[in-house]
């Protein structure tokens, strides 16, 4: 028996949805006060050393939560926004000659940058899991954004649902063609000969996501 | 003839279709730019000189009007490691262009700083004089560079200095030249081709127009690798 979670967005969702054992991780890491002393130069911790209310299985030597990547419904629109900053040199004639300065923008402090953000609009974004359903909606009601710059406004988070569903398709699914990849995991033999829906990438499977000690050799879904 | 990739998404591939049909079109109407080119890179080559290609768009081209007016100038890459990762796919780009042309080629690859890695591709071939495809739409400098010096000095040569992004797409698709796989890596036309950077991925040159943002999104896991 699997949980489907999904998330009603109230605001579009900027960057990528995250995986839901990596958001369920910080969430509870946050509680233990364990988010502060993780950093990217210090060893990571064991692979489920942080406990979340869900499943693990292991594969390629890696232990991994029985959960599928973030799926999202129609995409409304897909596109960036920017963050622009430009030292203000529309003016400048009006200051006395004597006093004009030549100023760096291309690097520096003044440096002139415009930098894309990606933004989607999207009603609802949904993973398939094997866990327990009251514990995880605890502690998901306490993300009340997700994605990036939440401070922002992107990614707020109108509604939380989990509920049981007769479906075990949480790290693949069947298909006539084959067994469609649903999240990403370690290029192993483990993996089944009919696989398809991937590509071969570099990266990390087990949160935390972002630290180099958990990065190996994976399939994403694609 | 774009070179695929499985980094491309179905989006992309649909950008690229429309922007090819463009180019096609436009690559018609470029003869004056291409025999003006000729004439540059032959007047240039009277004396003994090498082209410097990277493999992106620009150096295609430039390789391609070089085999057209003198065969017999060969082509030179430097792979440049000191403060970034080659694009894993330029070696495909050379591997679909070199068996075509039958230019010879030598390849340097870098270890140490920039510019000691150039000086050992000069030293490969015993020539300073080289020929490459700097635009001068690609930044300030190449403009200014452009005004100072024009289209050749009495060590460089840059043929399609004048050259628009547009005249260079048009170019590739005319001669059906084959296009690095990473100029369709448009996130579904989030990104103009115009400003992506094939030559090399990470450093810090360039991240403040939303290089990094790509190369994180399509070589996320070129730079993981380098973490």
């Amino acid at each position: 028996m699997g949980l489907l979670v999904s998330c009603r967005l109230a605001s579009p969702l900027a960057g990528d949805p995250p995986y839901l054992d990596a958001l369920l991780e910080h969430l509870m890491a946050a509680i233990h006060g364990e988010s502060i002393a993780m950093r990217r130069e210090l060893p990571c911790p064991p692979p489920g050393w942080i406990h979340i209310p869900m499943t693990r299985a292991t594969i390629g030597g890696w232990s991994v939560p029985e959960c599928s990547a973030p799926v999202m419904s129609v995409v409304r629109s897909d596109r960036h926004e920017y963050y622009a900053k430009r030292f203000a040199a529309d003016e400048t004639d009006l200051v006395a000659p004597e006093q004009r300065r030549v100023i760096a923008v291309g690097n520096g402090t003044l440096k002139s940058y415009r930098l894309p953000n990606r933004v989607r609009r999207v009603e609802r974004i949904a993973w398939i899991c094997r866990g327990h359903r009251r514990p995880i909606l605890q502690l998901l009601r306490r993300a009340k954004s997700i994605g990036k710059d939440r401070s922002q406004g992107y990614g707020r988070v109108a509604e939380w649902t989990a509920e049981h569903v007769d479906c075990d398709d949480w790290w693949f699914s069947r298909h006539d063609a084959g067994s469609v990849l649903m999240r990403s995991l370690p290029a192993c033999d483990e993996l089944p000969r009919d696989l398809i829906g991937f590509r071969r990438d570099y990266g990390a499977c087990v949160g935390p996501l972002w630290h180099p000690d958990r990065y190996t050799e994976l399939v994403v879904p694609c | 003839m774009l070179i695929p990739s499985d980094r491309h998404t179905r989006e992309d591939l649909e950008c690229w279709r429309e922007l090819e049909a463009g180019d096609r079109v436009h690559g018609a109407t470029i003869d004056r730019k291409i025999d003006q080119a000729i004439d540059r890179i032959r007047s240039f080559a009277d004396e003994p000189c090498y082209c410097s290609v990277s493999w992106g768009k620009d150096s295609v081209v430039v390789a391609h009007l070089v085999s057209i007016a003198d065969s017999r100038v060969p082509l030179g890459h430097l792979i440049i490691r000191a403060t970034t990762a080659p694009n894993p796919d330029s070696k495909r780009v050379r591997d679909n262009y070199l068996p075509t042309s039958g230019q010879r080629y030598v390849e340097v690859d870098g270890r140490a700083t920039k510019q000691h890695d150039f000086a050992r591709l000069r030293s490969a071939f015993g020539i300073g004089r080289s020929i490459n495809g700097v635009r001068a739409q690609e930044s300030g400098d190449r403009r200014m560079s452009r005004l100072i010096h024009g289209v050749a000095t009495d060590a460089v040569c840059r043929p399609i200095i004048d050259w628009t992004t547009d005249d260079v797409f048009g170019y590739l698709a005319r001669f059906a030249l084959p296009v690095h796989p990473a100029y369709a890596m448009l996130g579904g036309g989030r990104y103009d081709r115009q400003w992506i950077r094939v030559a090399s991925l990470g450093g810090e040159r360039g991240r403040g127009m939303g290089r990094a943002e790509w190369e994180r999104e399509y070589y996320g896991d070129v730079l993981r690798r380098r973490a």
